[in-house]
C-alpha cells in the first residue's frame, strides 16, 4: 500500500471518533447559541437570535456571579497548591527511601471519582458527626455548618479541591527538581550559600517554567470543576458556590434554556482554549 | 556539614509524614465509616478507631435493602462501560499513535490539537450531545456512554502512546520489514511486545478515566443505565445522609483507584500530568 495512504488510514479511527464526539457536538452547540429554542414546549424549532444569548450573558447578574466565584474558588486554592506543592516537593526530593510507596500514596486523591471526593468531604463537614466540627470543637471553636453557610461554603469546596488536586502539583514540583543535575546545589552548599539560599536564588528561578505549568493546569481545572460543588453544595445557599459549569449545567438541564447554556459554554470553552494555547507554547519553549 | 543534612533529612520527614497524614485520613475516615455501625456512626463524639465493626453496610449497599437499590448492578454498568471504551480507545489510539510517531502523520499540530481536546471542560459537549443523542437514540444505552468516553480518552491515550512508541528503537521495525514482513506485521510483531508496558498503563489509566466519569453518565444516561458514580450522591436522601451505605459506596469506586496508584507507581506523575514535564 501507498505509504500516504496508510499512515492516514491509520489515524482515521480515532478521528472519525473525535469528529461524532468532539468536532460535532462543539459545531452543533455554536450553531445552536445564536438560537432561541424553549425546549420545554413540546415540537418548538430553535429560531435564529444572532447574538442576543451572548447580549444577555453579559448583563446577566447570575453569569457575572457564577465567573466572581470561579474566580474566588481559583484565589482560594491555587497559592495553597503551590506553596504547598514546593515545600512538599522540596522535602520528598531531600528522601532517598520510600520514595515510590510515598508518591503513590500522595497521588491517591488525584486518582479517585471527584464524585467521591466529593461524597468524603461531605461526611467530614458533617455538621454534627463529622470528625471536622469535632476538632474545631476541641480547640474551642464554634461548630461551623460548613456546607450550608453562606460564608463557609466555598471554603469547604476549596479544602476538598486543595485535598484533590495539591498532591498533581506536588508530583508536578518533585519531576522539575529531581530533572535539575545535583552539582548546582552541591557547588552552591560549597561556596557556603545556606539552605534558604540555594532555595531561592538557585532552585526557585529554575522551577519558574513548572510554577507556570501547574498555575494553568489549576486554572483550567477549575473552570471544569463539577462534582465536588454539586455534591457539597449544589452550588448553594442560594447562589454563593454556583461556579460556572454549575451555571451552564442549571441553565441547560434545570431552566431547559439549552441555547443560552450553549451560549454560555462556549465562552468558557474560548477561555479554556487561550490557555491551553498558552500552556503549549511554554511546554515547547521549556523543551528545547 | 553531616548535621545539618540530617536536621535536613529529619525536617523532611516529618513534612512528608504530615503530608500522608492529611492525605490519608479521610480515606480512613471513609473506610471507618463503612464498617460502623449505624449507631456508631452517628455517635458523639466520633469514634475515631475501628471499635464497632459491621458488615452490614457492605451487605446492604451491593445488594440492596427494601429502600434502597442494590448497588451491584451500577458497578457492573461502571464495569461494561469502562472496560469496553478501554479496549476501543486502547486499539483505535494504538494505530494513531503509531502513524503520528512514525510517519509524522499530521506533523506536530495534529499531535498537540488532539491532546489540546483533553483540557476542555465536559459541560460544553454534555449540552449538545444530550441533544445528538435524543435525536440518535443512543439516551441511556451503553454504547452512548462507551463513544462518549472516547472524547477524553482518545486524546489522552493516543498521546501517552505516541510518548511509548516514539521511546522504541525504529531500527528493529526496518530490519524486519528488510527481512519482508509487512508494514503491518513488523507493527504488531516488533513494536507490540516491546512497548507491551506503556500499552498496559495506558489501558490501565484509561480505564479509571472511565470507571471515574460523572456528568456524561448523569445526563446523557442515568435511568436505565446507572453507573456506580452516577449511583453515589443518590445517596444523599431527602431527610437524611445514608452516611453507612454511601460510603460503602464510596470505597467500592475508589477501591481500583487506589490499586492503580499503586500498580503505576512509575508512571503516575506521567499519566496525571499527561506529559507536561519530561521525567
Amino acid at each position: 500500500m501507498n505509504k500516504n495512504r496508510y499512515r492516514w488510514l491509520l489515524v482515521m479511527p480515532s478521528v472519525i471518533i473525535i469528529i461524532f464526539v468532539i468536532i460535532g457536538p462543539l459545531l452543533y452547540a455554536f450553531y445552536i447559541s445564536f438560537h432561541e429554542w424553549r425546549m420545554v414546549i413540546p415540537g418548538s424549532k430553535p429560531t435564529f437570535k444572532f447574538l442576543i444569548n451572548y447580549i444577555k450573558l453579559i448583563r446577566d447578574p447570575r453569569f457575572l456571579n457564577s465567573l466572581k466565584v470561579t474566580v474566588k474558588l481559583l484565589v482560594m486554592t491555587l497559592p495553597f497548591e503551590l506553596i504547598f506543592g514546593i515545600i512538599v516537593a522540596v522535602a520528598l526530593s531531600n528522601i532517598k527511601k520510600a520514595r515510590g510507596i510515598i508518591i503513590s500514596i500522595i497521588l491517591i486523591p488525584t486518582m479517585i471519582a471527584p464524585i467521591a471526593v466529593g461524597v468524603v468531604w461531605l461526611m467530614l463537614f458533617s455538621t454534627s458527626f463529622g470528625p471536622i466540627n469535632y476538632f474545631l470543637k476541641l480547640m474551642g471553636q464554634q461548630a461551623i455548618t460548613w456546607t450550608a453557610s453562606a460564608e463557609w461554603s466555598l471554603t469547604a469546596i476549596a479544602i476538598a479541591e486543595i485535598w484533590q488536586w495539591t498532591p498533581l502539583v506536588i508530583a508536578l514540583f518533585f519531576a522539575g527538581i529531581v530533572i535539575q543535575p545535583l552539582e548546582l546545589f552541591e557547588a552552591a552548599t560549597i561556596d557556603g550559600a545556606t539552605g534558604w539560599q540555594t532555595f531561592r536564588y538557585i532552585l526557585l528561578p529554575l522551577l519558574k517554567p513548572v510554577i507556570l505549568v501547574a498555575t494553568i493546569f489549576r486554572t483550567v481545572d477549575i473552570l471544569k470543576i463539577f462534582e465536588v460543588p454539586w455534591v457539597l453544595t449544589q452550588g448553594g445557599p442560594g447562589n454563593a458556590t454556583e461556579v460556572v459549569s454549575l451555571f451552564i449545567y442549571r441553565q441547560g438541564f434545570e431552566f431547559w434554556n439549552m441555547t443560552y447554556a450553549s451560549a454560555t459554554s462556549f465562552i468558557l470553552l474560548v477561555v479554556t482554549i487561550i490557555l491551553v494555547t498558552l500552556y503549549f507554547r511554554i511546554i515547547t519553549i521549556t523543551e528545547v | 556539614m553531616k548535621r545539618v543534612e540530617r536536621k535536613n533529612l529529619f525536617i523532611s520527614w516529618i513534612i512528608v509524614i504530615l503530608t500522608m497524614i492529611v492525605v490519608i485520613f479521610p480515606i480512613y475516615w471513609l473506610i471507618l465509616t463503612a464498617f460502623k455501625q449505624e449507631w456508631a456512626i452517628f455517635h458523639d463524639p466520633p469514634i475515631f478507631f475501628p471499635l464497632a465493626n459491621t458488615l452490614e453496610n457492605i451487605k446492604n449497599t451491593l445488594f440492596g435493602t427494601n429502600n434502597i437499590l442494590p448497588a451491584y448492578k451500577f458497578i457492573l454498568n461502571s464495569f461494561i462501560i469502562a472496560f469496553t471504551n478501554t479496549l476501543l480507545v486502547v486499539i483505535v489510539s494504538f494505530f494513531a499513535a503509531y502513524s503520528i510517531a512514525r510517519f509524522k502523520t499530521g506533523g506536530n499540530n495534529f499531535a498537540t490539537w488532539i491532546l489540546s481536546n483533553r483540557y476542555l471542560p465536559p459541560i460544553v459537549f454534555v449540552l449538545p450531545l444530550f441533544i445528538i443523542f435524543r435525536f440518535l437514540k443512543l439516551t441511556d444505552t451503553y454504547i452512548g456512554l462507551i463513544l462518549v468516553y472516547c472524547l477524553f480518552n482518545i486524546p489522552f491515550a493516543v498521546w501517552f502512546l505516541i510518548s511509548f512508541i516514539r521511546d522504541a528503537p525504529v531500527e528493529l521495525e526496518e530490519a524486519a520489514q528488510v527481512d519482508g514482513c509487512s508494514r503491518t506485521g513488523a507493527m504488531f510483531r516488533i513494536l507490540v511486545p516491546i512497548i507491551l508496558p506503556g500499552l498496559a498503563v495506558t489501558t490501565l489509566f484509561t480505564f479509571i478515566f472511565a470507571w471515574n466519569e460523572y456528568l456524561f453518565a448523569l445526563q446523557l444516561a442515568g435511568n436505565k443505565v446507572v453507573t456506580l458514580p452516577v449511583y453515589l450522591p443518590r445517596l444523599r436522601g431527602a431527610h437524611d445522609v445514608l452516611y453507612g451505605q454511601m460510603s460503602s459506596a464510596a470505597l467500592i469506586a475508589i477501591i481500583p483507584a487506589i490499586i492503580l496508584a499503586f500498580l503505576l507507581q512509575r508512571y503516575l506523575v506521567r499519566g496525571l500530568t499527561l506529559g507536561a514535564l519530561k521525567q
